[in-house]
Formats: C-alpha cells, structure tokens, sequence
C-alpha cells in the first residue's frame, strides 16, 4: 500500500544576485513508496537527493508537482507528527547536551516522553554514555546518532533518512545498517538517501537513481543489478583472424592484447556461445571471469553512458 | 507544549551565552559607579544615582535586546537548525512567536537582576525612591519589545550583523523622531523633507518610552504617558511580527 505520492515534483533555485540563474534541483520527479518498505534515493552529488527529501518533510515547497503523504500534503500537522526526519549532516543546537536534545525534540512533537524512553532511544543509538555532553564538543558520528534517537523519539511511522551513514566508520554504518533493519522489521516505511551503494545494496527493498533532479532508474537491487550487471570476461588465444567478427557479433566489446584476446559479453547465453566458438575454432580458453558489476560501477558506467557526469 | 519547548530552547540559548554575563555586568558596573560621581550642585545625589541607574538598564537592555535578537531567526537559519524545528509539527507562526516570548522571558529575566541591583545601589547609598521610579522600567519593556519584533523581523532576511545594524539604526531614529519632524519643517531642501517625513511617519517613536527624565526630576506623570506608549509598543510588536510570519511563511530552506 502505498504511503508517499510525489508526483512530477520539480524544484528549480533560483540564484545569484538579481535571481537570474536557474538551477533544476529535481525534475519532473515521480516517485510512489509503500508502507514497511525501505526505499533508497540514490545519485552522484548535487543529484537533488537533499532537495527532494526537504520537499518531503515541507522544508521547501515544490516549484511544481505535488506530494501526498498518508493522504495529506507534508505541511499538515497530521503528517509531520508520524514523520521522523534526520537531515543531511545535522546541525545541533550546540549549546544543549544530547539529552536536552532528544527531550526537547519530542516536545516540539507536542508529546510528553518519560525518561526512560529518552534513556531507551539514547541507549538504541549508543549515545547513552554522551548523554550529559555538550553537542559541541560532539564528532560527526555521535551528531549522527544523537539526530536518529531525535528522529525516533516519538516513534513515527515514516522515517526520512538524508545520508544516515554519512560520517560513520565501519562499524557504525553496520550499527546503523542493522538498526534501520530492525525499524522495517517494526513495520516502518523507510526512505533514506546515499551515495554509497553498498549500504543501499544491503537495505533497500527498492532503489531509485537520481541524475541531475531526474529519476533514471528504478527498480529492486536485483532488477537493476540483474538487467545489466552480470559481465563475463572471456579471455582466449590462437583464434585465426578471420573467425574474429563472428565472436564480435556475439560479444559487448573485443580487447586485443598482445597475442591474447579478451571479449566481454553481458549474457549467460551468448558466453557459452562464446566458449563454444572458441573451442570450435581451436582456440585456448585461458580464463573465464565473472565480473559481478557492483551498483557502484553501474552507477558509474550509467552516469558516463548518459553523459551525465557534472 | 511545541511552543513552550521552542520558548525553552530560546532561553537556554541566550542564557547559556558569555555575552549576557559580560553585559550584566558591565551594567553592574555602570549602576555601581553612579555612587562616585560627584555632583554639581548640592542636593543633586539621589537623582544622579537615579538617573544613572535607570540609564544603564535601559543601555544593557537594549544592547542585549539588539545583539542577542539580531541573530536569533538568522543563527538557526544559517546553522541549519531550522531544519529540526520545522520538520516538526510546528507551525511557521509558532517558531516565530516562540523566539519572540522566549527572548521577551529572557529580557524580564536581565530587567529582573538589574532592578535587583538598582535597588541595592538605592539602599546603600541610602536614597529614597517611592514606586514611581518604576515605570521607566515599565515602558522600558514595551520598548524592549519592539526592539526584539525589528530584530526578529530583519533577522528573518538580514545576516545576524546587519540585523542588529538596521535594529541599531530604528533604535536610534527612534529616538530622535522629534528631531525629525522639526528638521522636515525647518528644511528648505525638499529632499531632505522628503526623507524627514518618510522616516518620521514610518519609524516607530520611540521617545515617548523614555519617562525617565520626568520621574527622576519629579515632572508629573499623566496615566496616558503610560497606557498610550503600553498600546502602542503593543500595536508595532505585533505588526512586525506579523510581518516577519508573512516573510517566513513563504520561505525555503
Ligand atoms: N538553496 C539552494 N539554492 C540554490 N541551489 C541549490 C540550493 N539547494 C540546492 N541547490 C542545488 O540543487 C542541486 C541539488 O542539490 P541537493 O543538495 O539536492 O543534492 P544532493 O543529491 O543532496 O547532493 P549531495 O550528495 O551532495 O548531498 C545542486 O545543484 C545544488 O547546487
Ligand atoms: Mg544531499
């Protein structure tokens, strides 16, 4: 059941001194999430990911489109109370400690929390111990922490997540990778951004890519990563030339190196093909590689292809 | 409750500051060394002390009143705390009035020890004062209001800085609106009348605040010096801030 409508949202900044130079933040955004799912913004810098996620939690209003969340837009009260947003490299007010924080964010919910609970959130996040600390003298993983126990405070149904992982060390991602986890598992609906692939690899049940403000892809991990990423590497020797273009034809790309050869091809099928030919012919097989392309690299190679690339 | 924690977290901010502390005192000092200075004429003690007194609260205050309001919309904006706040079921108008009364609590707080003070200066140099010498102080936090309405109004577009700059400046205009009107009658040039006039009718006046003379040299007060000023530092609070919700309102983050 879908939760989060946005449809054809599109941001456009205006900036410099005379309000001259327009930047298309988001593009024509269409986007539908569905209750209990994790859903992942992905894109390079300055995708629109941030700008997309304001627009959500009614920080910033759309220059076009529209967003429905739980049936209402994201400016009324109704939503906002069941939305938990942690924005992107959060800011604090740096002269409250972290349990000044968590309470007096639950009081901007408007609701009374006891003590325990701020103790229970603190304790889930691993920032009980700095509970008593200045956010100033905070480093960016604890300021990361201590904004997901505000976001979880009142325990929303939503949760907007800008750059969760951003600024932790490893283990801290895997803490944060494995509390998101157990929040889909309490039935809620997730929806965070990131450029790092990996995490979203792990998490999410769905992807979308985000290209300068546009939606180019989007999908299950194993939509995206099953359309395109499985490569082989085909690597061969002792074929006459004049069988070459029959393994061309059949093949992504043919690398000369050398005497050897290496033919990459996308399919399952076309690589037996390949094989085939290649004993056919009295060739030597020297190597046969599966190249699992990771979403890192298909990203990549998406962003070149399209000439995307800022 | 919303409203109370931004209020609570206004406060916190303001009185967790080392400028507040650096200004209280120094008010403590100014009030204190109203005892050594010498009068001209006998019989002159108590209403220099007096007047000193009342002319460094309203000093302290209002410095605190500009540097402190001057940043509080622009700080949050800038530091990107606002995103905690109206992420929150909290509605734009609300964290506007919440860093209006959360810095008017702070300021009846700063009003509060100073007075404090005064009247300790008034005992040991053992100067008699009957309750009138409070409705400088009165007035003073009308005036204290309009000063944080323009803070917050300017803060709401305006860097910190030039917030407190352009607070300054209607601070003083403010004062010298008289002055103004005279010059617009007076001058030849019709430029300057132009802008005389302009400033005159657009500026609030706030001379009609300062009662201070009148009480200190026992000039008679009439009940509409009070309630006049009171219903108009009300009417101007309440436009500004009215104004600065229209401004926040539309804004993007
Ligand atoms: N307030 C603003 N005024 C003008 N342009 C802006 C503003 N905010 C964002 N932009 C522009 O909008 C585009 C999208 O920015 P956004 O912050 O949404 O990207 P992002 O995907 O979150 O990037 P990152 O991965 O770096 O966080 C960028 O080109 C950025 O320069
Ligand atoms: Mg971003």
């Amino acid at each position: 059941m879908a939760i989060i409508f946005c449809e054809n949202l599109t941001k456009i900044y205006r900036s410099g001194f005379w309000k001259l130079k327009k930047v298309v933040a988001v593009n024509k955004l269409s986007l539908i999430i569905n209750e209990g799912e994790i859903y992942g913004l992905l894109g390079p810098n300055g995708a629109g990911k941030t700008t997309t996620l304001k627009m959500l939690v009614g920080l910033s209003y759309p220059t076009e489109g529209k967003i429905t969340i739980m049936g209402k837009e994201p400016k009324s009260l109704e939503v906002k109370r069941n939305v938990g947003f942690l924005p992107e490299q959060p800011y604090f007010y740096e002269y409250l400690n972290g349990y000044e924080l968590v309470y007096l964010t639950a009081q901007m919910y408007g609701k009374e929390v006891t003590n325990r609970k701020i103790y229970e959130i603190l304790e889930l996040v691993g920032m009980l111990e700095a509970k008593d600390t200045y956010l100033k003298n905070y480093s960016r993983g604890m300021l990361q922490r201590i904004g997901l126990a505000c976001a979880l405070i009142t325990n929303p149904k939503i949760l907007i997540l800008d750059e969760p992982m951003g600024g932790l060390d490893p283990i801290g991602r895997k803490e944060i990778r494995d509390l998101i986890l157990q929040l889909k598992k309490e039935g809620k609906t997730i929806i965070f951004s990131s450029h790092i692939l990996s995490d979203a690899e792990m998490l999410c049940d769905r992807i979308g890519i985000l290209i300068k403000g546009e939606k180019v892809k989007e999908g299950t991990i194993s939509e995206i990563v099953g359309e395109k990423v499985n490569e082989y590497e085909i690597i061969f020797s002792n074929v006459a030339e004049v069988y070459l273009p029959e393994i061309k034809r059949l093949a992504k790309d043919l690398i000369k190196s050398g005497d050897k050869l290496m033919a990459i091809c996308e399919d399952e099928r076309k690589k037996e093909e390949i094989v085939f030919l290649i004993k056919n012919f009295g060739g030597t097989l020297l190597a046969l590689i599966p190249r699992r392309k990771s979403l890192e690299e298909y990203f990549f190679s998406f962003v070149k292809e399209k000439s995307y690339a800022p | 409750m919303r409203l109370k924690a931004i209020i609570l977290n206004t406060f916190i901010e303001s009185i967790r500051d080392k400028i507040l502390i650096i200004l209280l005192v120094i008010g403590f000092i100014l009030m204190a060394g109203s005892k050594f200075i010498k009068p001209l004429a006998l019989g002159e003690e108590a209403k220099i002390i007096k007047d000193l007194c009342l002319s460094a609260i309203n000093f302290i205050s209002v410095l605190i009143a500009i540097l402190i309001g001057g940043r509080l919309i622009y700080k949050e904006v800038e530091k990107r705390t606002i995103y905690l706040v109206l992420s929150k079921p909290v509605k734009r108008w609300e964290f506007i009035l919440g860093k209006y009364i959360g810095q008017m609590i702070l300021l009846f707080f700063v009003l509060g020890i100073l007075t404090i003070a005064f009247g300790a200066v008034l005992l040991l140099t053992d100067t008699k004062a009957d309750y009138l010498i409070l409705l400088p102080i009165l007035l003073l936090i009308f005036q204290l209001s309009i000063i944080t309405s323009l803070a917050i109004f300017f803060s709401a577009f305006a860097t910190p800085l030039t917030a407190s700059i352009f607070t300054f400046i209607v601070y003083i205009i403010g004062h010298l609106t008289r002055d103004l009107k005279v010059l617009s009658q007076i001058t030849k040039s019709p430029v300057v009348k132009l802008i005389a006039n302009f400033l005159y009718y657009t500026l609030p006046n706030l001379s009609n605040f300062d009662i201070k003379g009148k009480v200190v040299h026992e000039i008679p007060i009439f009940p509409s010096h009070i309630y006049l000023p009171i219903i108009y530092g009300l009417l101007w609070s309440f436009g500004l801030l009215y104004f600065s919700f229209l401004i926040f309102e539309r804004k993007d983050f």
